[in-house]
C-alpha cells in the first residue's frame, strides 16, 4: 500500500465520483416506461426532463437487449404477451437476463398470488401506481441514483462478463479504481482487452461509457 | 348450487325438512346418548375412519356419513329404508315413526351439500379472479384523484379543497395497502426489502396525512427525531407507522397528545409511538390476529399483527409497554443503515 493510501485511505469505486447531480441525472438517465395504460407519470416524468420510452406491449425487445437503459419501469398487467403467460413477469425476467445493469421498477398496486410474487422477487423496488407523483418521482431517481452509481455498473460489469473469480474481480475493480482516478477509459479498456480478453462489444462498451462519466 | 331452489332436497335445511315433506330430525333420545353413552362416541369415532355410507348405530339407528368442508359428519337418528332389519331397529321403529325415512331422502340431503360445497369452491374461484382485480381498477381511480389533486396543488397550493381530497386519497392508499396485506401475506412477504427509506421522512408524511384525522378528535401529533435510515421495502413499511398512529389516534384519548419520536443507538433505528388511551390492551396479545380491545370502536384486529409480520419481514422486533395511567407506548426496533448527518427536528 501507497504512502498516499495509507495517509488518506485507500481509493475505492465509492470514492470515485459520489451521487450524480440532478442534472447529470436528467441528462444521463435513460428510463422505459412498459404500460398499456399511459399513466400520468409518464408526462411527468418528460415534464421533469427525464428521456422516457413508453412501450405499450413489451413486444419489441430490441432496445432491452441493446440494453439502453439505466431503469425499466414495468406494469404486471397486459404487457409481455408475446414472451410468455407471466405477462409482466416475462419481461422482468428477460431483461434481467441480457441486460443486468437495469435497474427494475415493478409498477403495479395489484395483489398478486404466490405464484405471481417472482414480479416482486425478481424486481429491484416497487412503484405503487396509487403513490403521489412528487414521491413517484423521488423513487424512480432514487433507482436512476444506484442505476448509475460506479459499485452498481462494475456489479453488472462482473455479471456481463461471467467473472465468478474474486480474485479477477479484485484485480479489475483496483484497475477501473486507477483508471476512473486518472479519468482514462481507454486505460482500463486496454485492461479490460489484455487481462480479460474482453473484446469491443456493444453490452461492456454501454456499461463504460456510464462508468466514465463525469458526476457534476 | 346447479339445480334451481325447486329441485332442491331439502326446503329448511336447518331443520332438515325435505322437499317431499318428509323431515330427518335427530331424536331426543339420540341427543342424550351421544354425549352420556360410550358406545355412542365409538361409533361416531368409527365412522371417521370408515367410507361414507350408510351404517347401524349401537342402539338400532341409521347413521349416514359424509364428508362436508373437509369434515365428517353424520344423520342420524333415524330408521332409514331398506332396513338393516335387525330387531333392535325394528323396535326403534315402533317407538320413533317420526324417524322412518327412504334412504334415498337422505342421500338427497348429502347430495345437496356436496352441492353447497361446489358451489362454495366455485364462488371462491371466482371471487380470487374478480375481486383483485376490481381492487386494482379502485386504486388506479384512487390514484387519478390523489395524482390529479397534487397537480392542481403546484398550481394552487392554497386550495384548500384539493388539500382535503389529497389526504383523502393518502389516506384510502393506506387503508388499501392494508387490506391488500391482510389478504395476502405471502404475496407482503415476497416484496424487495432493498430500498432506503429515512424513517424521519416517512414519519413526517404519515403525521402530514393523519393530521386531519387527529384534528378530528382534538388531538394533537408532536413527532421529532433523527434521520435515522433503514433498508427496506417501501410498499410495506410505511403501513408499520400508519397503523400504529391510526391506531393511536383511534383508540386514544380526545384533547390528549401522541407523541412519535424516532431514536438510533446500536445500529438499531428505535420508533417509539406513545398516546393515552382508556382502553385496556394486553401487551402480549394485542399483536395476534383478531385481537380486539375495544370492541365498540369499529377495526378488525389485523393492524397491529400486520405491523407485527411487517416489521419481521424487516428483521426487526415490536413490542408494546403499558402504565396505568392508560399511556401506551408501541415500540418498533429495526435494524439501521445509517443516520443522516444532518441531524434534523420535526416541527
Amino acid at each position: 500500500m501507497s504512502i498516499w493510501d495509507r495517509l488518506f485511505g485507500k481509493p475505492t469505486l465509492a470514492s470515485q465520483g459520489g451521487d450524480l447531480s440532478r442534472d447529470r441525472l436528467v441528462q444521463s438517465g435513460r428510463i422505459a416506461f412498459i404500460d398499456d395504460e399511459k399513466p400520468l407519470l409518464i408526462e411527468e416524468l418528460k415534464q421533469s426532463g427525464f428521456s422516457v420510452d413508453h412501450d405499450t406491449t413489451g413486444d419489441n425487445l430490441q432496445n432491452y437487449d441493446n440494453q439502453i437503459y439505466d431503469v425499466a419501469i414495468v406494469d404486471y398487467a397486459g404487457v409481455g404477451r408475446r414472451l410468455g403467460s407471466g405477462q409482466g413477469l416475462e419481461i422482468v425476467k428477460h431483461i434481467r437476463r441480457v441486460s443486468p445493469r437495469t435497474r427494475i421498477i415493478a409498477y403495479t398496486s395489484r395483489s398478486l398470488t404466490s405464484s405471481e410474487s417472482d414480479f416482486f422477487r425478481l424486481s429491484h423496488t416497487v412503484l405503487q401506481k396509487d403513490l403521489g407523483l412528487g414521491d413517484s418521482l423521488a423513487l424512480i431517481e432514487g433507482e436512476l441514483q444506484k442505476a448509475l452509481s460506479k459499485e452498481y455498473l462494475f456489479d453488472a460489469l462482473i455479471t456481463k462478463l461471467k467473472i465468478t473469480s474474486g480474485e479477477e474481480r479484485q484485480r479489475m475493480q483496483e484497475a477501473l479504481v486507477k483508471a476512473l482516478a486518472k479519468r482514462d477509459e481507454s486505460q482500463f479498456r486496454r485492461y479490460l482487452k489484455e487481462a480479460a480478453g474482453v473484446a469491443a462489444e456493444k453490452g461492456v462498451d454501454i456499461l463504460l461509457s456510464k462508468l466514465f462519466v463525469s458526476t457534476k | 348450487v346447479h339445480v334451481p331452489p325447486s329441485q332442491w332436497p331439502l326446503f329448511d335445511p336447518a331443520t332438515l325438512i325435505l322437499h317431499d315433506g318428509s323431515t330427518v330430525p335427530a331424536c331426543s333420545f339420540c341427543k342424550k346418548a351421544i354425549t352420556s353413552k360410550p358406545e355412542c362416541k365409538s361409533h361416531y369415532e368409527s365412522l371417521t375412519r370408515r367410507p361414507d355410507g350408510f351404517y347401524q348405530c349401537p342402539f338400532g339407528f341409521t347413521s349416514r356419513s359424509f364428508r362436508f368442508l373437509g369434515k365428517i359428519w353424520v344423520i342420524t337418528g333415524v330408521v332409514a329404508h331398506p332396513r338393516f332389519d335387525t330387531e333392535d331397529e325394528r323396535r326403534l321403529a315402533k317407538s320413533f315413526p317420526d324417524t322412518r325415512v327412504a334412504r334415498a331422502a337422505i342421500d338427497a340431503v348429502v347430495r345437496f351439500f356436496e352441492q353447497l360445497e361446489r358451489a362454495q369452491a366455485d364462488s371462491l374461484e371466482q371471487s380470487a379472479k374478480v375481486l383483485p382485480q376490481a381492487f386494482h381498477e379502485l386504486r388506479k381511480l384512487n390514484a387519478a384523484v390523489l395524482q390529479y389533486a397534487e397537480k392542481e396543488l403546484r398550481t394552487n397550493p392554497n386550495a384548500p379543497n384539493l388539500m382535503t381530497i389529497e389526504s383523502a386519497a393518502e389516506l384510502m392508499r393506506n387503508s388499501f395497502d392494508i387490506l391488500e396485506a391482510v389478504s395476502n401475506i405471502e404475496g407482503m412477504r415476497a416484496l424487495p426489502r432493498n430500498s432506503t427509506i429515512s424513517l424521519y421522512d416517512l414519519l413526517y408524511k404519515v403525521k402530514k396525512v393523519y393530521e386531519v384525522r387527529a384534528n378530528e378528535r382534538h388531538m394533537r401529533i408532536d413527532a421529532n427525531g433523527c434521520r435515522a435510515i433503514i433498508r427496506g421495502s417501501t410498499k410495506a413499511f410505511p403501513m408499520v407507522l400508519t397503523i400504529l398512529l391510526e391506531n393511536a389516534i383511534k383508540y386514544g384519548k380526545p384533547n390528549s397528545t401522541i407523541t412519535a419520536n424516532i431514536t438510533a443507538s446500536d445500529r438499531k433505528a428505535i420508533v417509539k409511538i406513545n398516546n393515552l388511551s382508556d382502553y385496556y390492551i394486553d401487551p402480549t396479545k394485542c399483536f395476534e390476529r383478531g385481537v380486539r380491545f375495544a370492541p365498540s370502536t369499529e377495526g378488525g384486529g389485523f393492524g397491529l399483527f400486520l405491523a407485527r409480520e411487517v416489521v419481521d419481514c424487516h428483521n426487526g422486533t415490536i413490542r408494546c409497554e403499558i402504565e396505568p395511567d392508560g399511556s401506551i407506548t408501541m415500540v418498533v426496533t429495526v435494524p439501521l443503515e445509517k443516520v443522516a448527518a444532518d441531524r434534523q427536528y420535526l416541527a
